[in-house]
């Protein structure tokens, strides 16, 4: 079964697919809104009935992103990496089909309760219990596949990608169940086990890790694999990557108070989270380092090879977004910027420049792989897309950062009096201009996605084509 | 001289082990122990349970996403308190009163204390407020926003005035929170909408900051 009539390994893909084109599903959906959003800001009219409303969106946006097309997607990239990296077929290849469509439903059920209002609030964790029971089951279904296959191994080693991949997988657990604690009191209705600053601190716990471990250490198990794959350089150091892993999944855990700064929770949290997402720095910076040192005496590999500029670009901003969150969560910086357009701003360089980035190349990377088609349908199309998503984020976020420092500043600036130089709503008004250039911005990323959806599928047109004349040939 | 043995990176079962002690290290310093520690668990009488209309409203402005775009924190700094406390309403509470306590949470699950201003902090509502007839004020001002401010972007809450509430599930929702309340209260909320509900609710936030000070 595992051995092909050529004598390599054969993998069941169509899983892998299922999940690929899901999450593409998903992040169509989840794109739109976020695009809708961006439009309701500066035409509130845009606000319709009691379901297209900015409240009810937001958290469909986030959570249609991060876990259709985010999660999607890291399904997708776990099953082909492991299978590889593990040199066998999975260990329960018919629970991972059952949890391909557990995902599709989960994500279903989520996206109808939102838009009805149901939710439990925290962010991310806005999922209300009965679906996040589910989530749970999917979660433990994955968990246990991944992590049987990865014992029953047919490699000696353990390559670094597939740390990431168990590290990703437990902790998320943890989080997930710990901050879904609730009281239900209805089959859509349920109040946090915890309460006033202890609910703050275990959500933005949850919040802050969620970003840790679903677009950080499963990118970075992503990049890890697929950039020397690609490109058929070794990673530069193993050293490096061992600091990296320990450091992340250490220091991770305790940021998540940075998102309380000058809140009622007690100083010492805050300070220590502060403090800990400074030391962040240097794990972060060691992937970074480490990808940049691979590349180095390969540049002309950003010519001759197209996914070259994705990693580049994608690892680029991972390293900008490991610096600018960290200053973020000084007080110094923490009072001008919180509650601003800069975060907005942050947020989405590190899922718009590094999370789909990765993603995107290593989908470019493994679908054509599937069918042993030499490269994606369109490199022609691949290098627009690239272009897109790059000068569409740019827009979109450096935009934000600026609103954001105005928005700071004018909330901020006091006459000598004693007096508020400015209304909040002044402050307000002034962010218009620059959400129609984000907009604008957004809209283009956007179109730079839908060109890569467009080159995904017609490279899956295209592999099943060529399976169906060699099976006509036989 | 290596920390962590090589051959541990071929062995999965230690390395779960592993990932699991290291990922709790930060998780019980700073999550679990806090809520072993009397300050962050600190019950004050300063702020009292909520009402059943009043618990109907905060379910309200869950549902709505209000949290979305307002936060319910007043900050320790100056522009802070005077934009939020001091030029707003009547206190002569000093700054340190004034920002946002942590018992004034302590009845909410979740927080509500938000990520995001597009609009205004809303801590001190019940302080801005804090007279007789100031329901018929906030009404108008969730049913029509821009008749307040012109540019605002805030999306019109009209429809929240034709939906009734549901007594049955506030009751189950009182008795889950575990808050006093009477069968009088309850049966009195079939005549009351989400409107009427939001809106008591809002003005409970910062009550506790009207007046003298305490000391």
């Amino acid at each position: 079964m595992l051995i092909n009539s050529k004598g390599k390994y054969a993998y069941d893909d169509a899983t892998v697919l299922g999940f690929t084109l899901s999450a593409l599903v998903w992040g169509a959906v989840g794109l739109v809104i976020g695009l809708s959003m961006s439009l309701q800001y500066i035409l509130p009219q845009l606000n319709l009935g009691s379901v297209f409303q900015f409240g009810r969106l937001r958290p469909m946006h986030t959570n249609i992103l991060a876990y259709g097309l985010g999660i999607g997607m890291e399904q997708a990239v776990f099953f082909f990496m492991v299978t590889r990296l593990t040199k066998r077929q999975l260990f329960f290849p018919k629970m991972a089909r059952a949890q391909l469509y557990l995902f599709n439903i989960i994500m279903v059920l989520g996206t109808v309760t939102l838009a009805m209002g149901l939710t439990q609030t925290n962010e991310y964790a806005e999922f209300e219990w009965p679906i996040d029971i589910l989530v749970v089951i999917m979660w433990v279904m994955f968990t246990i596949n991944i992590l049987l296959t990865i014992i029953k191994r047919e490699e000696k080693y353990m390559y670094v990608s597939l740390w990431f991949i168990m590290a990703t997988l437990l902790t998320v657990a943890m989080l997930y169940i710990v901050n879904n604690l609730a009281i239900p009191t209805g089959l859509f209705k349920s109040y946090h086990l915890f309460a006033g600053a202890n609910s703050a601190n275990v959500q933005w716990w949850f919040g802050h890790n969620a970003v840790g471990f679903l677009f950080t250490t499963p990118i970075l198990a992503a990049l890890y694999y697929f950039l020397p794959k690609a490109l058929g350089v070794p990673i530069y150091s193993h050293r490096l990557s061992i600091i990296a892993f320990w450091g992340i999944i250490f220091m991770y855990l305790w940021t998540g108070a940075h998102h309380l700064v000058y809140t009622p929770l007690p100083v010492w949290i805050q300070t220590l989270g502060i403090a800990m997402s400074m030391l962040l720095i240097i794990p972060s910076w060691g992937s970074v380092v480490n990808i940049f040192m691979t590349l180095l005496g390969q540049w002309s590999k950003v010519s001759s090879h197209y996914l070259t500029k994705f990693f580049l670009l994608g690892i680029t901003f991972y390293g900008l977004q490991t610096i600018q969150g960290p200053t973020q969560a000084l007080r110094s910086l923490s009072q001008l910027v919180h509650y601003t357009d800069y975060i907005i701003g942050h947020v989405h360089m590190g899922t718009m420049g590094w999370v789909t980035m990765i993603l995107s190349a290593s989908a470019y990377y493994f679908v054509p792989k599937m069918y042993g088609l030499p490269h994606i349908f369109s490199i022609k199309l691949a290098n627009i897309h690239f272009w897109l998503v790059l000068v569409g984020q740019l827009i979109f976020t450096v935009s934000l950062w600026v609103s954001g420092f105005i928005q700071g500043f004018m909330w901020k600036a006091m006459n000598p009096d004693g007096t508020l130089q400015y209304l909040f709503g002044d402050a307000l008004v002034a962010t218009y201009p620059y959400h129609i250039v984000s907009t604008i911005g957004g809209a283009i990323y956007i179109v730079g996605i839908l060109v890569f959806v467009f080159n995904i599928i017609m490279t899956i047109a295209e592999g099943m084509s060529l399976k169906k004349s060699t099976a006509g040939a036989k | 001289m290596r920390i962590i043995p090589d051959n541990t990176y071929r062995n999965p079962y230690l390395m779960t082990v592993l990932i699991l002690v290291v990922i709790l290290v930060g998780t019980v310093i700073t999550v679990a122990a806090p809520m072993l520690t009397p300050t962050i668990n600190s019950k004050s009488a300063l702020t009292p349970t909520y009402t059943a209309l009043q618990l109907a409203g905060k379910d309200v402005y869950q549902k709505e996403g209000c949290v979305s775009c307002h936060t319910q924190t007043v900050r320790p700094l100056q522009s802070e308190v005077t934009r939020y406390v001091y030029s707003r309403g009547s206190t002569t509470k000093p700054y340190d009163e004034v920002v946002s306590q942590l018992h004034e949470s302590q009845y909410d699950r979740p927080f509500l204390w938000g990520s995001r201003r597009t609009g205004p902090d809303l801590a001190r509502v019940g302080l801005w407020y804090n007279y007789n007839g100031a329901e018929d004020l906030l009404t108008e001002m969730l049913t029509m926003p821009s008749d307040f401010f012109p540019t605002s972007n805030m999306p019109k809450y009209a429809f929240l005035s034709n939906k009734k509430l549901n007594p049955a599930q506030v009751r189950k929702n009182m008795k889950a929170n575990r808050f006093k309340f009477t069968e009088a209260e309850i049966t009195g909320l079939t005549q009351k909408t989400e409107m009427d509900a939001i809106v008591a609710y809002l003005l409970t936030l910062g009550r506790t900051t009207a007046g003298d000070s305490t000391q």
